[in-house]
């Protein structure tokens, strides 16, 4: 298999590109510093300003810094409303549709509150007698096909 | 069970009328009505919903009854019918009952065929059931084979029908209907409950389900109480239904004939099963097999094992046969097999219609 890092005679080296030093970029700054020393920006930007990349940079991250915060702050508040209302709006499982008869109407039953009425999703009722038969098509009033 | 008469709907152009029927449990509501030439019952949890979801199943029901019976004048299908040969671009819901009716031609390898008008009318059952002369002296006309499903052709909307083939949509017809109306019930509640739909007992149910599912009595007619095998068993999802030769059977000539017929003879089918009854993830899907395993005959508990499909069978003789998980003892939930083999390759176009 050809080595990709090979020159070979039909490759064509990019200005700046210095083989020395193993295709890294002849600026260079400690990997635990998020800035490089002196600034960031390329020769010809002039002095630091605005219109710097190395500005927006710093000031991309701290204001990166500051949104995540906020945006954390306002998830962990929101879950937990949403895990409150959750709590509240939904019966547990298996609990009040062992009641039997009227268990349905009891878990539907509305809590009002100053303010709001928070109506129950109903559980499962219990139903002991068949409600329908399958035992092939009897005929009614009208006509139609079937089996 | 006590019908307490009371008119809830008068239905989308029919004079009859949904009848509220008591049935013991405060937590459901009950309601029946004659729709596609059987009775027709919707069940629904919590009881408050019914009067809403009354008019929906109405809707759904009068829709394919306009769409699909080949016993109205006005029904599309019988315009196709009067038409005679030709291609006809028909609308998305009869090209969706055409579709799954092929579908389960091809799946039930033809046993389940709705080529079968001809020989329905042959044999007699050429109008609605209740106005058939049930002792007619004349014996029926020579019977006719059906021409085969693979005879027509449905490309989207646009369906060709050679000369001479009436179509009847008995097999899937009324699951396809209980399937819609339940869908429609569904998608018109937005709130927490459970629907079943019964057309003549080919029933489907939608929703949450009651405790340990809806109880139903399988039976080997359609009154249970007439029946020497009821069972009842517990649906948790998808659908049940039954196909039975003691159903829709008249005499002609002194001979007992029915309606489900073997398309390869033209004649009612003669097999060892009376009833037939499995369990799928859909009632069009139920409806097509045991109308398939009726027609099989000896073959039916092998055609059933290969679809892959819980049964129940009880013989001319009285034997009773469960396959597939089909419990055997009353009370016991029925399983529902995954997937459907009619809905797979139907067009469907913007929803059911």
């Amino acid at each position: 298999m050809d080595d990709d890092r090979a020159g070979g005679p039909d490759r064509v080296r990019l200005p700046g590109h210095d083989e020395r030093s193993g295709y890294r970029p002849a600026y260079t700054w400690p990997r635990d510093d998020y800035d490089p020393p002196g600034g960031y920006g390329p020769p010809g930007y002039g002095p630091p300003g605005r219109y710097w990349p190395g500005y927006a940079r710093d000031g991309g991250i701290r204001s990166s810094r500051r949104a995540s915060s906020w945006t954390a702050a306002a998830l962990i508040a929101g879950v937990a409303a949403t895990t409150g209302y959750l709590a509240h709006a939904i019966p547990a499982t298996g609990t009040s549709s062992g009641t039997g008869k009227g268990s349905a109407h009891k878990a539907q039953q509305a809590h009002k509150a100053p303010g709001r009425t928070v109506v129950r999703a109903p559980s499962a009722p219990v139903v002991q007698a068949p409600v329908v038969t399958s035992g092939g098509s009897g005929a009614a009033g009208g006509g139609g096909g079937g089996d | 069970m006590s019908a307490t008469g009371l008119s809830l709907s008068a239905g989308a152009g029919s004079p009859a009328a949904w009848s509220r029927v008591g049935v013991g449990s405060p937590d459901i509501a009950v309601a029946d009505r004659d729709a596609l030439g059987t009775t027709a019952r919707l069940v629904v949890w919590p009881p408050e919903n019914l009067p809403r979801l009354l008019a929906v199943v109405d809707s759904e029901l009068a829709l394919l009854d306009e769409q699909a019976s080949r016993f109205r004048d006005d029904s599309e299908i019988s315009a196709l019918h009067q038409a005679g040969a030709g291609s006809y671009l028909i609308s998305d819901g009869l090209a969706e009952a055409v579709g799954i009716a092929l579908a389960a031609a091809s799946w039930t390898r033809g046993l389940a065929d709705p080529t079968i008008g001809t020989a329905l009318i042959s044999l007699g059952y050429d109008r609605d059931f209740a106005a058939i002369d049930q002792q007619r002296s004349e014996p029926p006309a020579a019977p006719v084979p059906a021409p085969g499903w693979r005879t027509v052709r449905l490309d989207g909307p646009m369906l060709r029908l050679p000369g001479g083939v009436r179509l009847d949509l008995g097999a899937t017809a009324k699951g396809l209907g209980a399937d819609r109306a339940v869908r429609a019930a569904m998608a018109a509640g937005r709130q927490a409950g459970g629907v079943l739909v019964s057309l003549g007992g080919d029933i489907a149910v939608a929703g949450t389900p009651p405790r340990d599912g809806w109880p139903v009595t399988v039976a080997d007619g359609p009154a249970p109480a007439g029946s020497p095998h009821a069972q009842l068993v517990r649906l948790p999802r998808g659908a049940v239904a039954t196909s039975s030769v003691t159903c829709r059977s008249w005499r002609r000539a002194g001979r007992l004939l029915h309606h489900i017929v073997d398309p390869r003879t033209g004649l009612p089918a003669a097999g060892p099963w009376q009833t037939v009854t499995a369990a799928a993830a859909t009632c069009a899907d139920a409806n097509a097999a045991t109308t398939a395993a009726i027609v099989a005959g000896q073959q039916a508990e092998r055609w059933l094992a290969t679809a892959g499909l819980p049964a129940r069978l009880v013989g001319r003789d009285g034997e009773v046969r469960c396959l597939g998980g089909w419990p055997a003892a009353d009370g016991g939930p029925v399983p529902i097999p995954p997937g459907s083999h009619v809905y797979g390759g139907v067009r469907r176009p913007g929803g059911v219609r």
